[in-house]
C-alpha cells in the first residue's frame, strides 16, 4: 500500500448526490400503523370478471366485451356486451347469433355498466378482476378527466352519465401495476342524517384486481395472459387469434369469451397461491409488487416501521445517510470484445450481507442511536486487510458512515458520464474539494482497489434500541415447518437456511411433494429478495403543490430550503441506513473478488449487483484458468453465515454443459454493458450457441408492442437469431436481432 | 342470473358492509345471523366512537343497562368521563357473557350426567 501513484485528474464533472427533503408538515402525514391483528375486510363472495376487445384504429374504441359474474367460483351469469356505435349491423348479428347459441347474455356497454358493473359488482362489493385492468376499465369509460387528492397524477374514469355513480380513478405506479378505486360519491348523494350529524360515512372504494399486477407480484416476473395461462397450467389457456383486422367472427368471440375464462381460472390459482402465504392483515388487491409481499409479512409479524418508532430521528443525519447511499454496482469492463469467461453470483446478496452485518436486529428495534465514531473507523480503516475480511465478526462491525476527503480515491459517483443526459452510478477515482459521505465499506473498497487509505474526517456509528415488544410468530406458508420468531431468529439467515433446506428435501420427492416443496421454495424466495432491501429505500414521488416549501439535507449540518415540483414521500418501511449499508456491503462482497481476480491474473468482463463474469487473460490455459477461479469461489467458504456448508461465491449454471451436464464447458461473453450482453457456447463449427442473454433496458423495442401495435419509428426485427446459426436450447421459437 | 334471490343477497351484502365483516358473530351469546346483527356503541352513543358486533337481542339488554348509567355532565374532564362511561359499557358486555357461561356451564353438567338408559345397563 506504500507504492501509491496519484493518477491524473481526467474529467472535471459535477456529481450528484442523494438527498433528504422533507415538507415541515411531513410529520403529521404520517398513516398510523395498526399491528392490532384485525382482518380487514376484504370482496364479497361475488366476482366480476371482464375483458375488452377493441377497434383496431388508433383510438381502439370498444368494439365488444365479454364477462362473467361468479359466487363463491360458480358462475352465475356469463355475457356478452358492445358498443353499438362501433359495430356494423352484421356484426351485431354475429354478436347476437353467437350469444343465442352459447346461452349468454347479450346487452349494451350501457346496460353492462349499469346493471352489472355497478348495480351488480360495485353495490355487492364483487371482486372486479381483469388482466391489464386499467385497459379494459379505460375502453368501458365514456370521459375522462384528472383524479384528485391521494390520485392527483392519475385519472378519473366516467362510467356513466349519471353522477350519481362514482368515477373510476387509476394511478399508474409502473409497467406492472397501477392503483385503481372508485372516487368518492357524488356530493348530497350520501347517508343525510349521518352528514347532519356531520359523521363521515364510509366512502366503498371497491376490490380491483389486476391478474397481471398480482401475479407478476407473487413470481416476480412479468407476464401476458398467454404465458400466465401457460405457466399456472390452467385448463382453458388463452388461444391463439391474430385476425383482429377484419369484422366480428365466430373465432373472435370464441377468443374473448375464452380470455375472460381464462382470466377467471388464473386468478382462481393466484388467490390459491396468495392464500398459502398466510398473509391475513392483506389483501392480494393491496399487493402491487414483491415488496407489497414482503411488507405485507412484515405486518404479519407486527413490526412497527422504524419511521414510526422514531419520528423525531434528527433531518440531518438523515441527510447524511442519503447522500451516502449509492444503489448495487453494475459496471462494465471489457466492452464489444468477445472473452472467454465464468460468470459467478453470490448466493442471496443482500440477504447474506443483511445476516452477516446483523440487520435483522434494526429491523425490530424500537429505534436507531448514533455515535461519534471518527477514532473507531479511522483504526479500523488503517488496520483492515484482505484477510480480515475473512473474518465473519468483522462485517458486522460496518454499520459506520463516514465522512471523507476524496483524492484519487476509487468511490461510488453519480454523474453524467460522456454524452450521457442523465446521470448514472460509476465506481471510479474521484477528487474533490467537498467532503462526502460514504459508508465504511466503500472506504474499505477504496483501500482493496485503489492502493490507499481514504481520509477520514469524521465518522457516525449506529447501533439498535431495544428491540419492539409484542412481535408475532409467522409461519412461511401456513406450514409450521416454516416457523420464524422474528424477536429470536435472524430473520434473513432463517429464511435462506429454510430454503435450502426445502431445496435439498426436493431430491428425490415425488411429484406431489415436489410441488409442494417447491411452492415452499419459491414463496421463501420472495420472502428474502422482498424484504432485505427495497423496501428500506421506497420513495414514492408525487407532484407538490405549487409554494410547496422543503427542507433539503444533503450531507451538511445545515439544511437550504426549495420550492420543488415534485415530492418524494417515504414508503411505510423506510430505512435508508439500511439499504445504504447493505448495497454498501455488496458492492464490497464484488471489489473483494475483483481484488482476488486482478491478484491472481485474472481479468473481469461485467459485473451486477451480485454477480462478476471472471474473463480468461488470451494467454492462460484454461485448466490454470478454472483452477483460479475455483480458489476465489473457496476464498469465500469462510464468510458462509449460514448453518449448511459451502462458500457464498456460486459458479453459475451457465458454465456448465447444457441439459444437466456437470462438465464445464468454455462459455464466451459480448457485453456492450453491464446489463446488456450475451453468453454461449461454441459449437463445433464455431457458431454461438446462446446459454443465457440481458438486454435490460430494451422493453420499448420488445413487448408490449406487438403485430398489431408496432413501435412507431423502429424498424421491424431483421431476423430471427435462428436463420444466422444462434442455438438458443430449450426455446423453439429463436429470438430476433 | 341463475336462480338466486339478488334482493336479499344484496341486503346481506349490505349488513355485511355496515358490520364491517363478512363473518359477523355475536361476541356476547355467539349469534351469527347477520339478519340480526348490530354494531353497539360501548360507551353509549355520542360519547366515544368504538362500537362491536352483537346481536339484537344482546343490543336491546346492554343499550337498555346504559340508561342506568350517570347522565351526561357538561363540566366533567371529557377524556376521564370517555374512559369511565365505556368502562361500564365494558362492564355491561362481561356481565351478559358470565350469565352466558354460567348457562353453558350447566347446560354442558347436565350433558354430561348419565342418560337413564346408561343407568339401567349398570345396573
Amino acid at each position: 500500500m506504500n507504492d501509491f501513484t496519484a493518477r491524473p485528474v481526467t474529467d472535471h464533472l459535477p456529481i450528484s448526490l442523494r438527498a433528504f427533503a422533507k415538507l415541515d408538515s411531513e410529520k403529521a402525514r404520517l398513516k398510523k400503523f395498526s399491528n392490532d391483528g384485525a382482518i380487514p375486510q376484504g370482496p364479497s363472495d361475488w366476482t366480476l370478471i371482464f375483458d375488452c376487445e377493441t377497434t383496431t384504429n388508433p383510438s381502439q374504441r370498444l368494439s365488444f366485451g365479454t364477462y362473467q359474474f361468479r359466487k363463491h367460483g360458480e358462475l352465475m351469469e356469463s355475457g356478452i356486451f358492445y358498443d353499438a356505435h362501433n359495430n356494423t349491423s352484421g356484426e351485431y348479428a354475429a354478436l347476437k347469433e353467437y350469444a343465442a347459441r352459447h346461452g349468454l347474455e347479450l346487452i349494451s356497454r350501457d346496460e353492462f355498466v349499469h346493471e352489472i358493473f355497478f348495480e351488480l359488482a360495485y353495490k355487492m362489493r364483487a371482486a372486479i378482476v381483469g388482466f391489464n385492468l386499467p385497459f379494459d376499465l379505460s375502453r368501458i369509460a365514456i370521459g375522462h378527466g384528472s383524479a384528485r387528492k391521494s390520485f392527483a397524477g392519475g385519472f378519473s374514469l366516467s362510467l356513466s352519465e349519471n353522477q350519481r355513480l362514482p368515477n373510476v380513478q387509476i394511478k399508474h405506479q409502473s409497467s406492472r401495476a397501477a392503483f385503481i378505486q372508485f372516487a368518492g360519491p357524488f356530493k348530497g348523494s350520501g347517508n343525510r342524517s349521518k352528514q347532519k350529524r356531520g359523521e363521515k360515512e364510509a366512502v366503498r372504494r371497491g376490490h380491483f384486481i389486476d391478474v397481471k399486477t398480482l401475479a407478476s407480484a407473487l413470481f416476480a416476473r412479468s407476464f401476458s395472459l398467454k404465458s400466465l395461462s401457460d405457466f399456472l397450467a390452467i385448463e382453458n389457456s388463452k388461444l391463439d387469434f391474430d385476425e383482429f383486422d377484419g369484422p366480428i367472427t365466430e373465432k373472435m368471440i370464441d377468443y374473448a369469451v375464452r380470455d375472460t375464462q381464462a382470466t377467471w381460472e388464473c386468478y382462481e390459482k393466484l388467490i390459491g397461491k396468495f392464500n398459502v402465504l398466510g398473509l391475513h392483515q392483506t389483501l392480494p388487491e393491496k399487493i402491487y409488487s414483491e415488496a407489497g409481499v414482503g411488507k405485507a409479512y412484515l405486518k404479519e409479524m407486527a413490526i412497527k416501521p422504524w419511521q414510526q418508532c422514531q419520528p423525531d430521528f434528527p433531518n440531518a443525519i438523515m441527510g447524511k445517510i442519503m447522500a451516502s447511499y449509492f444503489g448495487g454496482r453494475s459496471e462494465i469492463r471489457i466492452r464489444r470484445e468477445m472473452r472467454q469467461v465464468m460468470l459467478c453470483d453470490f448466493l442471496s446478496m443482500y440477504p447474506t450481507v443483511c445476516t452477516l452485518m446483523g440487520l435483522w436486529r434494526n429491523v425490530i428495534a424500537t429505534g436507531i442511536d448514533h455515535y461519534d465514531a471518527t477514532d473507531e473507523a479511522t483504526e479500523f480503516l488503517e488496520s483492515v486487510t484482505l484477510e480480515l475480511l475473512q473474518s465473519k465478526a468483522i462485517w458486522k462491525k460496518l454499520a459506520i458512515l463516514v465522512r471523507v476527503k476524496p483524492d484519487c480515491d476509487i468511490f461510488p459517483v453519480r454523474t453524467e458520464y460522456g454524452d450521457a443526459k442523465q446521470a448514472t452510478i460509476g465506481l471510479n477515482d474521484l477528487t474533490a474539494k467537498r467532503p462526502l459521505w460514504f459508508t465504511l465499506a466503500d472506504c474499505i473498497v477504496a483501500k482493496l482497489l485503489g492502493g490507499k487509505n481514504p481520509e477520514i474526517i469524521k465518522a457516525i456509528g449506529f447501533k439498535p434500541k431495544r428491540k419492539q415488544r409484542e412481535l408475532r410468530n409467522i409461519s412461511i406458508g401456513g406450514d409450521d415447518n416454516y416457523c420464524i420468531n422474528p424477536a429470536k431468529d435472524d430473520f434473513y439467515k432463517r429464511l435462506i437456511e429454510l430454503r435450502h433446506e426445502t431445496k435439498s428435501e426436493m431430491h428425490g420427492a415425488d411429484a406431489l411433494e415436489f410441488d409442494h416443496l417447491d411452492t415452499a421454495q419459491h414463496n421463501l424466495k420472495i420472502l428474502a429478495n422482498s424484504t432485505s432491501y427495497g423496501i428500506f429505500v421506497e420513495i414514492n414521488v408525487s407532484d407538490a403543490k405549487s409554494g410547496s416549501k422543503v427542507a433539503v439535507h444533503c450531507g451538511d449540518d445545515d439544511a437550504y430550503k426549495i420550492s420543488p415540483s415534485k415530492l418524494e414521500k417515504p414508503g411505510t418501511y423506510f430505512n435508508p441506513l439500511l439499504a445504504s449499508l447493505i448495497t454498501g456491503a455488496a458492492r464490497l462482497m464484488l471489489a473483494v473478488t475483483e481484488r482476488l481476480a486482478l491478484d491472481k491474473g485474472l481479468e473481469w468482463s461485467f459485473c451486477d449487483t451480485d454477480s462478476m463474469a471472471l474473463a480468461k487473460p488470451a494467454a492462460m490455459p484454461q485448466s490454470k484458468f478454472t483452477y483460479k477461479v475455483a480458489e476465489i469461489i473457496d476464498w469465500f467458504d469462510k464468510l458462509n453465515p449460514y448453518d449448511f456448508g459451502g462458500s457464498i461465491l456460486k459458479s453459475e449454471a451457465v458454465n456448465f454443459g447444457l441439459y444437466g451436464n456437470s462438465k464445464l464447458e468454455p462459455l464466451y461473453c459480448y457485453a456492450i454493458s453491464a446489463k446488456r450482453y450475451a453468453l454461449f457456447n461454441l459449437d463445433a463449427g464455431g457458431k454461438p450457441i446462446l446459454r443465457k442473454a440481458s438486454a435490460h433496458g430494451l422493453g420499448h423495442l420488445r413487448a408490449p408492442y406487438d403485430k398489431r401495435n408496432p413501435a412507431i419509428g423502429i424498424a421491424p426485427p431483421q431476423d430471427k437469431l435462428s436463420n444466422i446459426g444462434v442455438k438458443r436450447p430449450g426455446f423453439s421459437g429463436g429470438g430476433f436481432i | 342470473m341463475k336462480n338466486i334471490n339478488m334482493a336479499k343477497e344484496k341486503r346481506r351484502l349490505l349488513r355485511l358492509e355496515k358490520l364491517g365483516t363478512d363473518h359477523p358473530i355475536c361476541g356476547t351469546c355467539g349469534e351469527k345471523d347477520w339478519r340480526c346483527m348490530e354494531r353497539h356503541h360501548v360507551s353509549d352513543y355520542g360519547r366515544d366512537k368504538t362500537k362491536v358486533c352483537i346481536c339484537r337481542n344482546c343490543h336491546r339488554k346492554v343499550s337498555d343497562d346504559q340508561k342506568d348509567h350517570p347522565a351526561f355532565d357538561p363540566d366533567a374532564d371529557p377524556v376521564l368521563d370517555s374512559i369511565g362511561h365505556f368502562l361500564l359499557g365494558l362492564a355491561d358486555l362481561l356481565i351478559l357473557i358470565i350469565e352466558k357461561l354460567y348457562e353453558f356451564g350447566h347446560i354442558l353438567i347436565e350433558l354430561a350426567k348419565p342418560s337413564i338408559e346408561q343407568e339401567a345397563v349398570h345396573e
